[in-house]
């Protein structure tokens, strides 16, 4: 269900933001991650994950963008994917999960894996509305900010970046 | 505000989610010719196999904070949209708002013997129940839509002898090619499960028991026949309500989910829907699908104007633990077959098939790796082409606008 504007301003939800230009892919986010879920530095069962494109040297981390119409609770069977009403993050409950991946086959940003002991579902969720991977990345691509100032750093980033082409063409 | 909505499954309930969620006053009632609290049917598989318990095929009860009155067990007999009343048996029940969810079933093809004892179809709970219950060592599956093939899996994994009949020449037919349907009818046989290709069913043998089949170039002999051919909308109710039927026999509905009556709204299995690759309506009888539209027709009976862009098929079927996922649709079923260009790769246990029409992603389908592929699903539906994704990852500040379809990497 959509939540409303002014809801979301009372309660300041928090959101994670991402930010690929300035990731250097040093995959700490996917030790942290790792280490708070199951208690092990294994990248490969880390929720977030920071994909790479060696050609341009470009690297993305990837993780649940907590969708506002999200297409993963429509389209579970069995309803076990439901939005924490403190955090705002997507819950899957794993109780009830019965390792369908209907959620994995529809989820638009890959962002949701298979546990590979428990044949269940798993993505983000916040750490509970404190996620490690913001509290530990080292050059802010991963940033835990209310979504207000999250929409403006986004805003001053490409007014940047305009500006750059700008003064660029007049130089020329 | 009176409500009600016709149809206890995926769609019904997800309009009373919606109406709930937004409105607390409104006055839902629900009705059902089905006795059961809301099930669903993706967990059969699991159930007959016995990987999970009975209880696990009812979802979560939310109807306390729901508020929803339900009317189990009873039939609408008749929907009077002139004077906006529902008809049941021993009541009829007013409504400023009507949701027809009344789903779909199954299509019983006429072959001879098929009233014998231990012929079965797969719908509904009591269904399964009924086949748990017969007993029998040998099973044959008539028709390999997902339906029968997910079924014959499960009672295969009980043990049973199984076997199954597919009219055309591959099975799954109307969500994979020749190829992809070869690979997982390899895997399927491999696990000790017989399929006959290409075969049609003459007749069920046996004098009251089912005792065997009867094909056009054998005789196959079981316990048990389970006909799994396909699903049809339920929309005779809409029909003698004189609401609009469209030429696949689901009811016709706009983009906000109102029938050609008003005050009625409908969605889930019932209802024509409109295909987002083909851009046609087509019957997409899919739990998602369901799910979205009735948020949508709940919503709008609301007065919340909500829009339904369209969807297309996604199914994933597990098949003895390899996992086949179709996205979009095959070959056969796109119209125009001029500027058709199919990828394929196959390395080790892992396959995939990419069909593109004029560079547009008509259809995907992938046996073994199914990571990522919601990504592919997303890029089909906003209709990026696979050309402009190979562009985009290929410079560094194409990428940072849409960074989400880093993923794709290795499809390009």
């Amino acid at each position: 269900m959509a939540r409303k504007v002014e809801e979301i301003c009372v309660n300041k939800m928090k959101v994670l933001v991402i930010d690929p230009e300035a990731c250097t892919g040093c995959e700490i986010c996917e030790l942290v991650c790792s280490l708070g879920k199951t208690g092990a530095c294994r990248p490969s069962l880390s929720r977030i994950k920071v994909v790479r494109i060696e050609n341009e040297g470009v690297h993305v981390p990837i993780v649940c963008m907590q969708c506002e119409d999200a297409p993963c609770k429509v389209a579970c069977p069995v309803n076990a994917i439901e939005r924490d009403s403190k955090t705002g993050a997507m819950i899957i409950d794993e109780s009830i999960c019965i390792g369908c991946r209907a959620c994995t086959i529809v989820c638009p940003y890959g962002a949701i894996s298979i546990d590979p002991k428990s044949r269940k579902a798993q993505t983000c969720d916040l750490c509970g509305g404190d996620p490690l991977c913001a509290k530990w990345c080292p050059s802010a691509a991963l940033m835990f900010t209310n979504e207000v100032s999250a929409d403006m750093l986004k805003r001053r980033a490409v007014g940047e970046r305009v500006a750059q082409l700008i003064l660029k063409s007049r130089s020329q | 505000m009176q409500i009600v909505i016709i149809g206890n499954g995926a769609a019904g309930n997800a309009a009373c989610a919606a109406i709930r969620g937004t409105n607390a006053e409104a006055k839902i009632t629900l009705i059902s010719d089905e006795s059961f609290p809301f099930y669903s049917p993706c967990v059969f598989p699991m159930y007959l196999s016995g990987e999970v318990e009975r209880q696990r095929l009812f979802l979560r009860e939310v109807d306390d904070a729901m508020r929803v009155t339900r009317i189990l067990g009873k039939k609408v007999l008749k929907i009077d949209v002139k004077n906006q009343k529902v008809l049941l048996e021993d009541e009829e029940l007013k409504y400023d708002s009507l949701i027809i969810a009344s789903g779909s079933k199954p299509i019983i093809p006429k072959i001879e013997g098929i009233d014998k004892l231990g012929v079965f179809c797969l719908k509904t709970i009591e269904d399964v129940d009924r086949i748990l219950a017969y007993g029998g060592k040998r099973v044959a599956v008539i028709g390999s839509g997902p339906i029968g093939v997910e079924a014959a899996i499960a009672l295969r994994k009980r043990g049973l002898q199984v076997s199954i009949i597919e009219l055309m020449d591959r099975i799954l037919p109307r969500l994979f090619d020749k190829k992809p349907s070869n690979i997982i009818e390899g895997i399927i046989r491999e696990n000790g499960i017989k399929i006959f290709t290409d075969e049609k069913v003459v007749q069920i043998l046996g004098s009251e028991r089912v005792r065997g089949i009867e094909t056009d170039t054998r005789e196959i002999k079981c316990d048990v026949a389970i006909v799994a051919v396909g699903m049809r909308p339920r929309a005779e109710l809409a029909k003698s309500a004189k609401i609009k039927i469209g030429g696949l026999g689901g009811i016709l509905t706009d983009e906000r989910m109102r029938t050609s009556v008003e005050n009625v709204y409908s969605c889930g299995d019932c209802v024509e829907s409109y295909d987002i690759i083909l851009g046609k309506n087509t019957l997409n009888l899919i739990w998602p699908n369901a799910v979205l539209q009735g948020e949508i027709a709940g919503l709008n009976c609301l007065g919340v104007n909500k829009r339904y862009r369209g969807f297309t098929n996604v199914v994933c079927i597990d098949i003895f633990g390899a996992r086949a996922v179709s996205l979009g649709h095959p070959v056969v079923l796109v119209d125009e077959k001029d500027g058709l260009e199919e990828i394929e790769r196959a390395y080790g246990k892992i396959y995939y098939k990419i069909i593109l029409k004029d560079g547009n992603i008509m259809g995907v389908q992938s046996i073994g790796e199914i990571k990522d592929i919601g990504v592919m699903f997303n890029a089909m539906g906003k209709r990026i082409k696979l050309q402009e994704i190979k562009k985009i990852l290929g410079k560094r500040e194409f990428v940072y606008t849409s960074p989400w379809l880093a993923k794709l990497k290795r499809y390009v």
